[in-house]
């Protein structure tokens, strides 16, 4: 394909170098320097979407982030990436593009009956109308998401890699037109960090694509010069492709740096993306201003742009967006353009321009060339339908709400269109600051920064080159002086720019009129919204912006409103007869612009990264043995080890029955573990713990309970003495980073004069425990050390070998059984877990899981915090005073427990439950009701916490906090469930060896 | 890891059951300048006092864990 529309020279492409591509299944030709935009244009190609609602045929309206229309697909498979904008695309050899939200294809669409029928499809139409009956919404959900919807996202994952960086600087520029390359360059003289950040690939802004001058060079040349300057000082970091998303507190910005985007897929190595986390000490946005639509009749035509996008076209890239263009206008601005325009080979028809007398330089220009301009008057109406075909122009009335006179028809197959400037206030804004709306401009501005950060050029409302040059220049000096920096080096040399003083003396009119009734005057084109369907919002008084806003969907897409906001905000303002200001604006969110997820997920993806496992030191031999793991904190632990052809249960029954019956052995390494020395260690855990700990002997143990200081069990544990002033705390496994943090809190903020170190050692030991009958002769085959009753109490504990490795053996038991639990460096516990393996063959050892080991626990009614208890459970509650100090002075939770609350008499208390039914298993978390059959709400009066199937008591078995459960024994209760009214018995919590004699035994 | 700083633990002793209460339930929510305890918790792991603006988010002072409240403008400087 030839680039018919490309001009022979100027601009900053490179003609020698050209770059061919795929849109929509053609093939194309472009040139180094081009976007996919400026390719197709210069190509030709003006339809490149189909509207989201109507499915109207829509062409390029901007240049840049602002663009509505040309959503593109980009590339294919695992790569593709959706709602990509034409205009941000950097051509590249082999791109491949396809246009959005058309079947079978932009030219001709299936979905364009929509535009036909669009009279009984106005805003709110899927909220009326779909809303009954409420079930169907589901079904209706499905055909209209599939008719709807832009892109397609990539249903492979995503090959490409990421990655993220913070850093800190002392001044970070957003954005590098010329007010921000002037800021950088004062900045930068200083010698601060500065970060200089721009989204597009060359920096120069809006003077890439100007004929103005700068200190006598062209505007991109003086750019170019400057970028030089700055790459070569040291502590300036240059981040093209680097568009800044988001601005948060404590100046601390979030900017996406596209690293391999613009690159053919061959040359494309290392991370795609890359997040920068940036900490600044003062911020300079020289972000820029975006060119604001008309909303006239068929303002949506293929072929109606924005007339500086159609100066960019023309000036940076040498494509010419239409022959025989027609300039409309409400300011001088695009006057400029026009000339441009003219000046690139662009025939300009005529400017119609809505003001009565337009006068100032570039008009004055505009007119020496001869062109004509047609004042006090407006576009009426826009042919063409899948490209621009001719205009009508009528007068405007005085007060512009209304058009009169005869109607003149302009030949024209390109309308450039200018309503004034918005500046790009979205990071401005999320920084805290509030907009201010300013009337000559007629639209709003930065106000009052709120963090350390200064607002310069365009988004500050400078239009003028000089003036952005000039506030650049000084807001760069002004953050490095800010920052401790020589605020004199900064000063750089003035500098001369070469053109007009960027006035646009505005006139805003926000609806243009038209004398055809019922023609579309969209302000949002990517969402197909209309003036007429703000009227009907206001109407049905959705008068709140915010409500305005969802109802209409106005500014709701990918762009996110950047060409709408303001025009859509202005109309219902009109509407509601009040200034603009007092209707507000909806809030401005990060992002700027799409960031894709990969770039914010960086590395931290798949399951070792994002959601890391942790496994103790025998986890193979468990995989390799049947486990079936269950996850408690961010441990895998065995929830059972499943044999050949059995069930789950039937293996926890089997773990279960061995354990009471022979010898079985627990992986227990994942239980919290914290060495705790000091000469006031004792007296820290008698603070820590209910009971005391400064009488326990070295060489013993106790089960300890810790409350908080309202008195609330907060996590439990064996605590061995191993020294004078040495001790070993262990907690639940899901309990032990915060019962570390509880150590170190107290030690820190209220207890500064007690000298006691606490150090986690949960994975430097590892821990298994043996347990059951034959539990002491398989031992003693592994170790010397005397393992007898006299020898070796209950609650004891002896440093010795076990199968020839140094071991710590603990005389505890969380089964009931007698039981060991011998702890060794974590590096040699799969030697030994072998060891005992091969030793217990002759006991027909196996090993159980968590399961089993809370079967084991409830028939003995041991509890587990965090599932017997829950926040609201005293010690006394569940049954064990015993475990409450009445000797000492103080520990946490001594005073709660004596608060009338904890001391009622109604309270919630642990019992066992037994079912009328033996093979009835309660679900746990089943309430319990004295009048189960009330109308609801039921009342209640506890739950069930713990409930199994014992197969050593052959039957279910409960435990629950009840009210007066205590004082209840033998009473039957009702548990509603679903389906039925379960009745129990309440019981002792102890079911099994209730004198406890094999524990000791 | 946050919570208000500066209260003081009663006298188990003699506090009232109203007074051990206010100790463990009360807490204020400023909107302004609030006095805090933050843990670094995947640090250094050191408890620290931080007055904060509830509104801005503006960290106006940072001082050890054992060493009263500053005076600011603006802020309550109790305790």
């Amino acid at each position: 394909m030839t680039q018919a529309f490309r001009n022979a020279d100027g601009g900053l492409i490179d003609r020698g170098t050209r770059i061919n591509f795929t849109y929509d299944g053609q093939r194309y030709q472009g040139n180094a320097g081009d976007t996919l935009a400026s390719a197709l244009l210069a190509n030709g190609v003006r339809l490149v979407g189909r509207s989201f609602k109507y499915h109207r045929p829509r062409g390029i309206v901007g240049s840049g982030a602002e663009e509505p229309n040309a959503l593109i697909q980009l590339g294919e498979g695992a790569l593709t990436e959706p709602n990509t904008r034409a205009t941000q695309i950097e051509l590249f050899e082999g791109l491949v593009a396809n246009s959005q939200n058309a079947w079978p294809g932009v030219g001709f669409d299936i979905g364009g009956i929509n535009n036909i029928v669009s009279k009984v499809i106005p805003a709110g139409f899927y909220y009326k109308t779909f809303m009954w009956p409420a079930k169907s919404w589901m079904l209706y959900e499905k055909f209209i998401r599939g008719a709807a919807g832009l892109g397609k996202a990539p249903t492979e994952p995503d090959p490409d890699i990421y990655e993220k960086r913070r850093v800190h600087c002392d001044v970070l520029v957003v954005g590098a037109g010329p007010a921000g390359l002037a800021a950088a360059r004062a900045a930068g003289a200083s010698g601060a960090r500065i970060i200089l950040a721009d989204e597009q690939s060359g920096f120069g802004g809006s003077l890439l694509s100007s004929k103005a001058t700068v200190d006598g060079k062209s505007g991109a040349q003086w750019a170019a010069d400057v970028t030089q300057e700055l790459a070569g000082q040291e502590e300036v970091r240059l981040l093209p492709r680097t568009t800044v998303t988001g601005y948060y507190d404590h100046n601390f910005l979030v900017a996406v740096e596209r690293i391999t985007d613009h690159l053919p897929f061959a040359d494309r190595k290392g991370p795609r993306q890359r997040v920068w986390k940036i900490r600044a000490k003062q911020v300079i946005l020289a972000t820029g201003a975006i060119e604001r639509p008309l909303v006239f009749a068929e303002n949506d035509r293929p072929g109606v742009m924005l007339a500086d996008a159609a100066k960019t076209y023309v000036n940076r890239f040498g494509a010419r967006p239409g022959s025989r263009a027609v300039v409309f206008t409400n300011n001088d601005s695009a006057y400029r353009a026009a000339i441009d325009a003219a000046d690139g080979g662009i025939h300009v028809v005529a400017i119609v321009d809505l003001r009565a007398k337009p006068e100032g330089t570039f008009v004055r220009q505009a007119r020496d060339r001869g062109i004509e301009v047609i004042a006090n008057s407006a576009i009426t109406a826009v042919k063409g339908a899948k490209q621009v075909s001719e205009v009508d122009v009528m007068t405007l009335s005085d007060d512009g709400t209304s058009v009169s006179g005869g109607r003149r028809s302009l030949d024209c197959d390109l309308v450039m269109m200018s309503g004034g400037w918005n500046p790009t206030v979205h990071l401005a804004s999320q920084s805290g600051a509030k907009t201010v709306w300013d009337d000559t401009l007629a639209t709003f501005l930065p106000g009052e920064p709120k963090q350390a950060q200064r607002n310069v050029g365009g988004v500050a409302g400078q239009f003028g080159l000089a003036a952005c040059l000039e506030s650049g220049a000084s807001a760069g000096a002004g953050a490095a002086l800010d920052a401790g920096f020589d605020a004199q080096a900064g000063k750089t040399p003035a500098i001369e720019a070469g053109e007009g003083d960027g006035e646009l003396n505005l006139r805003p009119i926000w609806t243009v009129p038209s004398d055809r009734k019922g023609a579309k005057r969209f302000h949002d084109f990517q969402n197909d919204v209309t003036a007429a369907d703000i009227a009907l919002a206001h109407r049905e008084n959705y008068a709140s912006v915010e409500h305005f806003k969802r109802y209409t969907t106005t500014g709701m897409g990918t762009d996110q409103g950047k060409t709408s906001n303001v025009n859509g905000l202005a109309i219902l303002a009109e509407l509601r007869n009040e200034p603009v200001p007092s209707v507000g604006h909806t809030t401005f969110r990060p992002f700027y612009t799409a960031v894709t997820v990969g770039a914010l997920a960086g590395n931290d993806t798949g399951p070792q990264l994002l959601d890391p496992v942790r496994k103790t030191a025998m986890h193979t031999w468990h995989e390799a043995h049947g486990a079936h793991f269950e996850d408690v904190g961010a441990w895998k632990r065995p929830y059972c080890y499943l044999r050949e052809g059995e069930s789950v249960k039937q293996a926890v029954d089997r773990e279960t029955l061995a354990t009471r019956t022979s010898v079985a052995i627990l992986d227990a390494s994942t239980l919290g573990k914290i060495d705790i020395q000091g000469p006031d260690a004792a007296e820290f855990l008698d603070r820590i713990y209910t009971n005391m700990f400064s009488s326990l002997k070295v060489g013993s143990c106790r089960y300890g309970f810790m409350c908080k200081d309202d008195g609330m069990v907060f996590d439990d544990g064996v605590t061995a003495r191993i020294g004078e002033n040495r001790f070993l705390m262990s907690t639940t496994t899901g309990g032990a980073p915060n019962v570390l943090n509880w150590l170190e809190e107290w030690l820190q903020t209220e207890w500064t004069d007690l000298e006691v170190y606490c150090t986690s050692v949960t994975t430097q030991w590892a821990a298994i425990a043996i347990a059951g009958p034959n539990s002491r002769r398989l031992l003693s085959e592994l170790t010397n050390v005397d393992l007898s009753n006299d020898a070796f109490p209950f609650m004891t504990w002896q440093d010795g070998d076990v199968a020839g490795i140094p071991s710590r053996i603990f005389r505890i038991s969380f089964s009931g059984e007698t039981g060991f639990e011998v702890q060794c460096p974590a590096s040699y516990a799969m030697a030994l877990w072998r060891a005992l393996m091969t030793a217990g063959e002759k006991f027909n050892i196996m090993p159980y899981g968590t399961e089993a080991m809370h079967v084991l626990r409830a028939e003995k009614g041991f509890v587990i915090v965090g599932q017997d208890t829950d926040g609201t459970t005293t010690p006394h509650d569940l049954g064990m005073s015993w475990i409450v100090s009445k000797k000492k002075d103080d520990f946490l939770g001594k005073r709660g427990l004596a608060r009338p609350d904890t001391l009622r008499e109604d309270r919630k208390q642990l019992v066992g439950l037994i079912t009328d039914d033996p093979n009835e298993v309660i679900p746990e978390g089943a309430h319990i009701s004295p009048e189960p059959h009330a109308p609801p709400p039921v009342p209640m009066e506890g739950w069930v916490s713990s409930s199994y199937y014992s197969p050593n008591c052959g039957r279910s078995i409960a435990l629950a906090l009840i009210q007066r459960g205590h004082e209840r024994m033998g009473e039957s209760v009702a548990i509603p469930l679903e389906d039925k009214v379960v009745r129990a018995k309440i019981v002792s919590s102890v079911f099994f060896d209730e004198e406890g004699e094999r524990l000791r035994g | 890891m946050a919570a208000q700083a500066h209260i003081a633990r009663p006298d188990p002793h003699t506090a009232s059951d109203k007074e051990w209460g206010e100790y463990l339930f009360m807490r204020k929510n400023p909107k302004g300048v609030h006095f805090e305890r933050w843990f670094h918790a995947n640090g250094c792991r050191k408890w620290f006092h931080m007055a904060r603006h509830t509104v801005s988010h503006e960290i106006l002072a940072i001082y050890g864990i054992t060493e009263p409240a500053p005076k600011l403008d603006g802020g309550e400087g109790t305790s």
